[in-house]
């Protein structure tokens, strides 16, 4: 029997070959050193291979995951590379805040106008009201001197 | 103990599939670590590994209605990894390179003199990791499938996409441009 290829000794290795094929392969090794010491090379790699130090992951992500499930529906990718599962972030959520804030900001700009951002009608309805808000005396407050306090004519 | 944890991880996935999300955080603990050193080992990047591993089982999660089966369920997610593993290769994603245990006696030096045994197995292991590291990433990935999981021929041409007699002519090459690699 002519030495055989390296495939064969990597089948062999892996227990892929038949058995009539394995016990020919078998009498071939026991006189041949140099297919015995290349399959040893072989078998040992694996082993090495095998004994290496697994790396580990760090955290349970598992526990992660079944919090998030509990929590949120998932389907967002991570907001950033290296964020990981804490770095996920709910973009619903997020527009949502933005949208909020917006509103409130421009419900407050309108409330300080009196309206005369947002359009005419409510503009002309609340001019009276807009010199009220910078009256030295509030709506509704105590009138400290009755010169200061009366109205001109003509105001409402 | 799990919800699932009698089940093979076939059944736990139909479980999975029909709602209980349990049953899906059980797999996840399965296969997390393995699915993180098949992911480390490829990208050399334990970082991004820790994402890909993450995105591999949000993968799995949203796609968990087309796995039938018929397809072992380790097979069915190593090949979600290893094609996002492979995709953020190629995206030439290697900024932030951390070499993986790389020479692990000479970057942690113990100050206490180390036992002869202890020393040159951690000088081999270092070794091994650099061969391995430079081959190329078709051979790493097949070696990692073979030797380190333990995965049949059958189950790599799964992951792989590939036929069985490519699978055993490519772990040979793999092992021997391994071992040429290998100090003698």
């Amino acid at each position: 029997m002519t030495c055989p290829r390296d495939t064969d000794l990597s089948a062999y290795v892996d227990h892929m070959m038949k058995p009539p094929e394995r016990a020919r392969f078998n009498g071939h090794l026991q006189a041949c050193p140099i297919c015995q010491q290349r399959l040893d090379d072989m078998t040992a790699l694996g082993t090495s291979l095998r004994a290496l130090p697994s790396p580990q992951l760090g955290f349970d992500l598992a526990a992660q995951w079944n919090d998030r499930l509990h929590t949120q529906p998932l389907g967002r990718r991570p907001a950033r590379a290296g964020a990981g599962w804490r770095g996920w972030m709910p973009v619903g959520l997020a527009g949502l805040t933005t949208g909020l804030a917006l509103v409130s900001g421009l419900w407050l700009g309108g409330l300080m106008l009196g309206g005369l951002m947002l359009g005419g009608a409510a503009a002309s309805v609340s001019g009276g009201a807009l010199v009220r808000v910078f009256d030295p005396i509030p709506p509704g407050g105590l009138c400290a001197a009755a010169e200061i306090c009366r109205l001109p004519k003509g105001m409402p | 103990m799990g919800i699932c944890s009698h089940l093979d991880d076939e059944a736990c996935a139909a479980r999975a599939q029909r709602g209980d999300r349990a049953a899906f955080s059980e797999l996840v603990a399965r296969f997390q670590d393995r699915i993180y050193r098949f992911v480390a080992r490829l990208t050399r990047s334990p970082d991004d590994a820790q994402e890909l591993t993450q995105e591999t089982f949000l993968h799995a999660y949203q796609a968990l209605a087309r796995w039938t089966p018929d397809a072992r369920l380790s097979t069915w997610l190593f090949r979600i990894a290893r094609n996002l593993a492979f995709d953020w290769l190629r995206r030439g994603k290697r900024v932030g390179f951390v070499p993986l245990d790389e020479d692990t006696a000479a970057s942690h030096p113990d100050p206490a003199p180390a036992p002869d045994a202890v020393l040159e197995t951690a000088q081999r292991y270092g070794l091994l990791e650099k061969a391995l590291a430079r081959l190329p990433e078709e051979h790493r990935e097949i070696l990692l499938l073979r030797e380190i999981e333990e995965m049949s021929y059958e189950d790599i041409a799964a992951v792989l996409a590939l036929n069985v007699g490519t699978v055993k002519s490519r772990i040979t090459r793999a092992r021997a441009g391994l071992l040429d690699k290998m100090p003698r």
